[in-house]
């Protein structure tokens, strides 16, 4: 065995037995929580029933739409920032166009079978965000999948020629982010507060569960998402140095 | 049980410590990308770990009963939502922050020809 090796199996192991040696150290300190804290004591009574519900028996989207919403207002501007800077970077760069002949047909078939159901799990995820888990974000980064199968199962080129170039993209990401702009500026021109949730908006629409805003979050994040993640891997795929490839 | 749990805790002090020495010391622009994905994931899994609860069999933070029984049940067993629903919005911003800085590299890979830190501050010239 070369010297090199032996080197990283020392550096491993060292950091295999620091490791052991810490557990069995902090074991005699740390004692499990039992307990929930109050405020996630307050989050789990008031989520569907109670005082300030907000309409949804998922709680982590009840968090993340209703009771934080600033912060998740926030950081859908934070993630329009990233993308727009990206999108800017690029723009000096040639789009080039480039005709690989892609995998066998094999992998073809399977590209389509798997991005068809990739497709219909991320729209469950994101419609059902205000009941099972599962919220925007998560649907949104699931159907960001769909187009970079495409793009490595066919070619860039055969995702253009189908009409989902980055134009179309950055207007349905633009699409999404104007609804959510608009669900949570509503409430604050009719002199609620905002992004306020269940009065103004209603918790059922004919007997079904809608939340509210929730399940508008969710859709409107879940196309800014999914459409925002499908640019950067329109631009990522580009060919390295412009060139012909 | 307490062991696991220590267990769990010295491996993100670990982690977290080989994932700055891979940003700190480590001359490839790619490798110190990599390793700050590393050190912001296993800073979402010690946010995770703050909301577990050492209750058997514990429960998703997600009403299935819609009635003053299953809010109990959630009390008793549910693990802590403030956590998870908090990781999502650092995911996703680490994420955008990762796909910006692979973007600065892919530029200076193109214009300098090298993704080495030391060939990019002339240091062995």
């Amino acid at each position: 065995m070369r010297w090199s090796k032996v080197k990283k199996l020392i550096t491993l192991s060292i950091i295999l037995l620091s490791v052991l040696a810490g557990a069995y150290y902090l074991s005699s300190y740390l004692t499990p929580k039992i307990e929930l804290n109050a405020l996630g004591e307050f989050y789990i009574r008031n989520s569907y029933f109670g005082e300030y519900s907000s309409g949804s028996p998922e709680v982590v989207t009840a968090i993340l739409w209703d009771y934080r919403g600033l912060d998740t207002y926030f950081e859908t501007a934070v993630l329009f920032m990233a993308i727009i800077s990206a999108v800017s970077i690029f723009r000096s760069m040639p789009n080039v166009s480039f005709h690989p002949r892609g995998f066998t047909n094999i992998t073809k078939t399977g590209v389509k079978i798997v991005g068809l159901v990739t497709f219909v799990a991320a729209a469950t995820t994101a419609f059902h965000g205000h009941i099972t888990p599962g919220g925007g974000f998560q649907g949104g980064s699931m159907l960001a999948v769909v187009p970079l199968l495409v793009i490595v199962g066919f070619s860039k080129k055969t995702l253009e020629k189908n009409g989902f170039n980055k134009e179309r993209a950055l207007v349905i990401r633009t699409i999404g982010l104007l609804t959510i702009a608009l669900v949570a500026f509503y409430p604050a021109f009719i002199g609620k507060y905002f992004m306020q949730n269940l009065p103004i908006y209603p918790k059922e629409i004919y007997g079904m569960l809608a939340s509210g805003s929730l399940s508008l979050f969710n859709m409107a994040e879940f196309l800014a998402v999914g459409a925002g993640f499908t640019i950067i891997f329109l631009l990522l795929s580009n060919p390295e140095g412009g060139r012909e490839a | 049980m307490t062991f696991a749990l220590a267990l769990i805790v010295s491996s993100i002090a670990a982690i977290i410590i080989i994932s700055l020495y891979g940003i700190a010391v480590r001359p490839n622009l790619v490798k110190k990308i990599i390793c700050l994905g590393i050190f912001s994931d296993i800073i979402n899994v010690a946010v995770i770990l703050l909301g577990y609860r050492a209750v058997k069999n514990p429960l998703p933070p997600v009403l299935t009963d819609y009635s003053q029984k299953g809010i109990e049940e959630l009390v008793t067993g549910a693990v802590d939502p403030l956590p998870q629903a908090l990781t999502i919005t650092a995911i996703v911003i680490g994420l955008a922050i990762t796909v910006l800085m692979a973007y600065g590299a892919i530029h200076i890979q193109r214009k300098y020809g090298t993704v080495d830190v030391r060939k990019l501050a002339r240091w062995e010239e």
